[in-house]
């Protein structure tokens, strides 16, 4: 059997299946494999969630948006905190999961927190910052402050 | 203007083996993480659907197959002028063979905050039952 791994930081050597757990996976619940060789369970990594969370990041206008992907987070797990230029996104989880009588078949999601910080390169106005969190996608909308804004500038002839 | 190093890494949302043949190319299906625990009385799979809807999500068994699917609707526009693009957003699938040992009549599927949930229980005769041990004197 896999057992648990009993403390969720840093976990992620690429997980391995013995043959032991292959076939009592298998027997259960089983990833089905279209196409692929069976590989006898033995040598196969399963992808595994980063410590810092992968972000998108676009602007129009007025605003620069962030974005990340925190499936299973909740608002009061996350802070978000922008100073001295920067975006940072913390993510806390409590350990309450860890303490059920559960018996890991795969585990490739991240149990852990996280911490990721974005540097900005324009004038935000700091107070007007707004996070949103839906679906599992947190979306921070930082304003511009009008001072960086690009204005069209008026060409007059003399 | 966002800035740093880029990640090298795409997990959290893993490219299918079909979408890595395709690397570029709209509609690009995704792998989601999942995480299967035995219970006991039942097989627990979570799977990470972000920015998927109840609505969207379509878990379908059939001849011992489940099929996990979720349809995501493109974030931030058409035309946006990106600052970084670290994954892809994009329908996931993910499939699993699921053993005669459990019930396919009681699945059920939850989803919350971009987690979906499937419960497979055991049927009443695969759970492991505790035996009444009784003393004779």
């Amino acid at each position: 059997m896999l057992t648990r791994r009993m403390n969720g930081s840093a976990c992620c050597a690429p997980a391995t299946r013995s043959v032991g757990a292959s076939m009592d996976l298998d027997r259960l619940f089983s990833e089905f494999f279209s196409g692929a060789p069976a590989l006898g369970g033995l040598g196969f990594a399963a992808p595994v969630a980063p410590s810092a969370p992968p972000i998108n990041a676009w602007e129009d206008e007025s605003n620069l948006y962030v974005e990340a992907e925190l499936p299973g987070y909740s608002m009061d797990q996350i802070e978000a905190t922008f100073e001295h230029g920067a975006l940072t996104l913390r993510g806390k989880r409590e350990a309450a999961d860890e303490q059920r009588t559960e018996t890991y078949l795969r585990r490739e999601r991240s149990s852990s927190g996280f911490v990721r910080t974005v540097p900005v390169e324009a004038d935000i106005d700091a107070d007007a910052i707004e996070a949103t969190l839906k679906d599992g996608v947190l979306l921070v909308t930082l304003p511009k402050s009008k001072a960086s804004r690009a204005r069209k500038i008026q060409v007059r002839s003399k | 203007m966002v800035q740093g190093s880029p990640s090298n890494c795409c997990a959290g949302r893993a490219p299918s083996a079909d979408s890595r043949a395709s690397a570029g190319a709209p509609a690009k299906t995704f792998h989601p993480l999942v995480d299967v625990v035995d219970t006991g009385a039942e097989i627990v799979a979570r799977l990470d659907v972000p920015g998927a809807t109840a609505e969207s999500i379509d878990v379908n068994l059939e001849e011992g197959m489940l099929t996990i699917r979720a349809d995501v609707p493109a974030r931030g526009g058409e035309s946006v002028a990106w600052l970084r693009r670290e994954y892809g957003v994009g329908p996931f699938e993910r499939r699993f063979r699921v053993g005669d040992s459990l019930d396919p009549a009681a699945i059920s599927a939850e989803y919350a905050d971009g987690v979906l949930t499937v419960r497979l229980p055991k049927r009443a005769e695969a759970s492991a039952r505790r035996v009444a041990v009784t003393a004779r004197n």
